[in-house]
């Protein structure tokens, strides 16, 4: 029963990297986890502790090394995949990357980035249509139609990451993969991403996947939380589980290590 | 030797660019004391490390010091030439960078890298210098330094390395160090071991650091005093606590307020309309007046001055002119147990 309600899952999900015959990386090591329609789901954790590797996974760019990921219920990993849930998977699941510079394309102007999932995915066989609904989604993520001739290297870091989110949500994705979105951006600046995201996300009700390394940003916008220590899944639970009643040792030592911007309470907890 | 570290007065730095001129630093006037963490807070492009930069006489070819002096222990350092800079730099004052790998050199081992910058400036043995390299490096916090002398930077994490790099600038005794966004690049359990780091060194050395940040956590956390900068000016300064739990300009309300950390307690995150202005033509008047809605008219016309809040505290908005109209500020942080 439960297990058809989850949109994407993965079943003891490993993913190896080979580097020396005698030297394997194991990014990923059996990691269980679901995501559920219209959840917000933060995976936390340290550099280099796989966080992004399941994103890659979960959405098809990396084939695990054993395991499985389910989509809507059905195998889209390895060789028993469901064709069909394959195809469905690529086309209802979207990413948003880090690195908002290298993910769009320089040479291409904002409108033709924005259309292109929709001309990939169904093509255009009204180009006003399609271009009006490319500006209506720009105004949905706070640009306007001036942005439509612009290329990316003369937008803002801001300007270029709602441009990525205005792309991912052209095909009214189900599932929308957010791989450390806000993490190179000012804080003024991220504050208005994370409310993009949060207000988008209640609009449409899609799933998220947020990776993030920020743990308060992660608290703030998610509803469930995996925190991730060398390649395992640690705890997962509600936001306020996690955060209130940590369980696992790693997880009370990442909590305990957020700054807090409060000078005496800053302070008075330094004596760890 | 007076208690004053750095004082910088009036320092305006332009760039030179194809578009025109970019006036990055904006006329700031700040004091450093002895010993002191002074964090500098702001938004990228906002004029953080080109300050620094000026005073460690790194500035790239195309920027010039257009006006204004800088002080060094007592010394005015504004016309001084590469040769002379190159004794000051290292025995006065040091600089960190964020990224650690790109400032160390892949291919030589650590330890000789440190005892390369303790060599340049005082008169030792390689065997001594050796002996005072392996001691920096267990007062940075790396454990087995004698065994760990002759490996390469890549065999050390980023926060391990981030700890050579510190060693690499505390080597020559500097009175000032500069410490451009050395947490960013780091892990939050990393980034907090380095930050107790340096308040070690502080308490050791009794050098007085330039913490460059954009992480008011990590300002909380370390800072005696605390500058907000935006477009090229300080527009604030104070005690941490001033800072932190009365500040008076809008823009560290900004700041303050779309930070995640206090959105929990608030529910609510606010964020900065629009973004930093552009420095290629500043705005008239105060530069963030555009973004600000507590600005007013007087803003878009006139640059404030520095208004005095008490005799640590400084901000430069109009809302603190005698007859301004009274706003209210948005709650942020409560000062317990006050």
């Amino acid at each position: 029963m439960e297990e058809i309600s989850y949109i994407c899952e993965a079943r003891e999900l490993k993913q190896y990297f080979p580097i020396r015959s005698d030297y394997t990386v194991k990014a990923v090591d059996g990691v269980s986890f679901g995501i559920m329609p219209g959840e917000v789901f933060g995976l936390v954790g340290e550099t280099g502790c796989g966080k992004s590797t399941i994103a890659k996974d979960l959405c098809g760019i990396y084939n695990p090394t054993s395991g499985e990921v389910l989509y809507k219920g059905r195998v889209v990993s390895g060789k028993a995949a469901d064709k069909e849930y394959v195809e469905r998977r690529k086309k209802e699941t979207q990413i948003v990357f880090q690195d908002s510079a290298a993910a769009l394309n320089p040479r291409m102007k904002v409108e033709d980035i924005v259309l292109e999932p929709l001309l990939i995915q169904q093509g255009i066989p009204d180009k006003k249509a399609a271009i009006e609904k490319c500006v209506k989604m720009l105004e949905d993520v706070g640009l306007g139609a001036e942005h439509l001739g612009k290329l990316p290297g003369e937008l803002s870091g801001g300007q270029r990451q709602r441009v990525s989110i205005a792309r991912s949500l052209m095909v009214d994705p189900q599932l929308i993969i957010a791989d450390e979105p806000i993490a190179s951006l000012d804080i003024s600046i991220q504050a208005q991403i994370i409310n993009l995201f949060k207000e988008i996300q209640e609009q449409r009700k899609f799933a998220m996947l947020f990776v993030a390394h920020d743990l308060s940003v992660v608290r703030f916008i998610s509803d469930r939380v995996g925190v991730m220590y060398m390649g395992k899944l640690v705890e997962t639970g509600t936001t306020e589980e996690v955060f209130n009643a940590p369980q696992h040792e790693y997880t009370k030592k990442l909590l305990s290590s957020i700054t807090i911007p409060d000078p005496r309470r800053e302070r008075a907890r330094r004596v760890v | 030797m007076s208690d004053i570290a750095l004082e910088l007065d009036n320092l305006t730095v332009s760039f030179y660019t194809k578009q025109g001129e970019v006036e990055a630093v904006r006329g700031v006037d700040l004091t450093l004391h002895q010993g002191e963490i002074l964090c500098i807070v702001g938004e990228s492009g906002c004029g953080k490390t080109v300050m620094c930069q000026s005073v460690m006489h790194l500035l790239p070819d195309y920027a010039r010091i257009k006006a204004g002096r800088m002080i060094v222990c007592g010394e005015d350092i504004t016309g001084y030439s590469e040769k002379q800079m190159r004794n000051l730099r290292g025995s006065r004052m040091s600089m960190v960078f964020q990224d650690p790998l790109t400032t160390l050199n892949p291919t030589i081992p650590i330890g000789k890298q440190i005892t390369e910058s303790i060599l340049k400036h005082k008169k030792l043995t390689k065997q001594a210098a050796k002996i005072e390299a392996i001691g920096l490096m267990e007062m940075v916090g790396i454990p087995d330094a004698a065994k760990r002398f002759d490996l390469q930077p890549h065999f050390f994490s980023g926060g391990m390395r981030q700890r050579c790099v510190i060693a690499v600038a505390l080597a020559s005794n500097p009175r000032i160090l500069f410490a451009d966004e050395v947490t960013t690049a780091l892990d939050v359990t990393v980034k907090s071991m380095v930050l107790d780091l340096l308040l070690e060194i502080r308490e050791k050395t009794g050098v007085a650091i330039v913490f460059i940040t954009h992480d008011f956590g990590a300002a909380a956390r370390i800072a005696d005093r605390v500058a907000v900068m935006y477009a090229g000016k300080i527009v604030e300064i104070g005690d941490v606590e001033e800072m932190f739990y009365d500040p008076r300009h809008p823009y560290t309300w900004g700041l303050l307020s779309s930070l995640p950390q206090i959105a929990l307690e608030t529910g609510i995150l606010h964020s900065i309309p629009g973004m930093p202005p552009s420095l290629l033509n500043p705005p008239k008047g105060d530069a963030f007046a555009s973004r600000n809605k507590y600005a007013l008219p007087k803003d878009f016309e006139e640059m404030p001055p520095m208004f005095k809040v008490t005799d640590t505290h400084y901000a430069a908005t109009w809302l603190l002119e005698e007859g301004a109209p009274k706003v209210e500020r948005p709650v942020l942080i409560k000062r317990e147990n006050a």
